[in-house]
């Protein structure tokens, strides 16, 4: 095949066992990030500051934003992952592109993550805030969760692009209920 | 799967190696520069704590209302020379029941609106605005590190006192938002004027956070638009639809609910 860099899927026979095992820890370790996010969050004071960036109106703004840019990459992400597991055409350099396009969406979404958890906190105050600390923190633990299963080889060929849907669909979910939020109600502003 | 089946064979073992630190590599970057920004954010934050106490010291040392433990030194006499005792005293036994006078400005957690709460003697008047449309004046007391006021219409806010911030929920035209407001030095703090011109009653409100800016409402009656710039320094009056608005600025026990209806 012409995706000779795709993910690495051996065609190696281990018992279930042994897979079960290779998932475990990363899914324990995934499932732990997520839980320290959220009581971090719950218990960390909220300052209702942190440090912004210059040129925007506001934190709330830069958040929308780089959320929004996270948003678009992930987009990439799922067009890319399509061709490279062969359901769409592409040329040989889309694996380059699936994991360059997911490191920026990734670290675009780190300083959202540190303002949201520094500044305001794990809230349950309204569906929309809760379903977006639960998702942040679940996001960020799937992320975890799906680096380090890349790690690993021989998993069966459903789980990469599983997890890699999993975590797709947290940012979207992220993203509909901050930025969306934000540009409808408070006005596509920088 | 045929279409996507292949062998790693181990002799191309650089190029698996290097894919497979690839992800281990990528959770590293994240957690380096989530690191750096939470250690930023606390550098800040450390500064602003040191800095604030010095802009409003009247605010920060508080006497305790009833502290069974050794009380914290007098707020009457100077700073103790000893440096462990710089730092702002231990707020949560420590509301402002005292004859203070204090204003706090903050946000709502979702940046919906801005608000203001004005302290004194265990008064409260508060504001909250978005500088667009809505508002809410309330009205209210502090008890304990405490906080409860009331406005037209059903709102309300209640909060806690904690450190030198307020932390609490406001409910302005039946949605509810949580806020935090931060101890705010002059010019920052709560503004309000009134005014009859050609028959109609005019107020506005206008919060002034401590970074400088502003937000306010001008409310023509019951017509409400963002409010003319206010210069909190010299309060000098402004010129609205041709009568004198003389702006003031709003303390704990002034009153600002129960007036001409908004």
């Amino acid at each position: 095949m012409a995706f000779s860099r795709t993910q690495p899927t051996v065609a190696i026979h281990r018992p279930p066992d042994s897979i079960a095992a290779m998932i475990l820890l990363p899914v324990a370790v995934g499932a732990a990030v997520a839980v320290a996010l959220g009581v971090y969050g719950r218990l960390h004071e909220p300052t209702g500051i942190a440090i912004n960036i210059a040129g925007f109106s506001g934190a709330q703004a830069v958040k929308a934003w780089l959320t929004t840019g996270a948003f678009l990459l992930a987009g990439v992400q799922l067009i890319s992952a399509l061709a490279m597991w062969g359901k769409l055409p592409g040329p040989r350099s889309i694996p380059t592109l699936h994991r360059w396009s997911g490191r920026f969406a990734v670290l675009l979404t780190v300083p959202v993550l540190v303002h949201c958890l520094y500044a305001l906190g794990f809230q349950p105050a309204t569906p929309r805030v809760l379903i977006h600390s639960l998702l942040g923190c679940f996001f960020f633990g799937a992320f975890t969760t799906k680096m380090l299963l890349l790690t690993r080889r021989g998993l069966p060929t459903w789980l990469i692009p599983l997890i890699g849907g999993v975590v797709f669909s947290a940012l979207v979910g992220l993203w509909l209920t901050s930025s969306l939020w934000f540009f409808t109600t408070v006005g596509v502003t920088l | 799967m045929a279409e996507i089946s292949r062998v790693d064979s181990p002799r191309r073992s650089p190029r698996a190696n290097r894919s497979n630190r690839g992800p281990v590599i990528t959770l590293l970057a994240v957690v380096a520069l989530a690191v750096v920004l939470v250690g930023l954010n606390v550098t800040t934050s450390a500064q602003t704590a040191t800095s604030s106490p010095a802009a409003a010291p009247a605010a920060t040392q508080v006497p305790p209302s009833a502290v069974a433990l050794p009380p914290p030194p007098d707020p009457q006499q100077a700073l103790p020379p000893d440096p462990q005792q710089a730092p702002p005293p231990d707020l949560q036994q420590a509301p402002p029941a005292a004859p203070q006078e204090v204003a706090y400005a903050g946000r709502t957690s979702g940046n919906e609106a801005t608000i203001a709460i004005a302290l004194r003697d265990g008064q409260v008047a508060a504001y909250l605005c978005d500088g667009r449309e809505v508002e809410s004046w309330l009205q209210g007391s502090i008890a304990d590190g405490r906080l409860t006021a009331q406005g037209a219409r059903d709102a309300s806010a209640t909060g806690v006192v904690e450190g030198n911030a307020i932390f609490g929920t406001v409910s302005v035209n039946g949605q509810q938002w949580p806020y935090s407001a931060q101890l705010a030095s002059s010019p920052a703090g709560l503004y309000e004027g009134n005014a009859t011109a050609n028959g109609v009653s005019n107020r506005i409100g206008w919060i002034v956070l401590q970074d400088g800016s502003q937000v306010g409402i001008w409310n023509r009656n019951g017509i409400r638009k963002p409010a003319p710039l206010l210069d909190p320094e010299s309060l000098s009056d402004l010129t609205i639809d041709g009568a004198r608005l003389d702006p003031q600025r709003v303390a704990g026990d002034t009153k600002v609910v129960g007036g001409p209806p908004a």
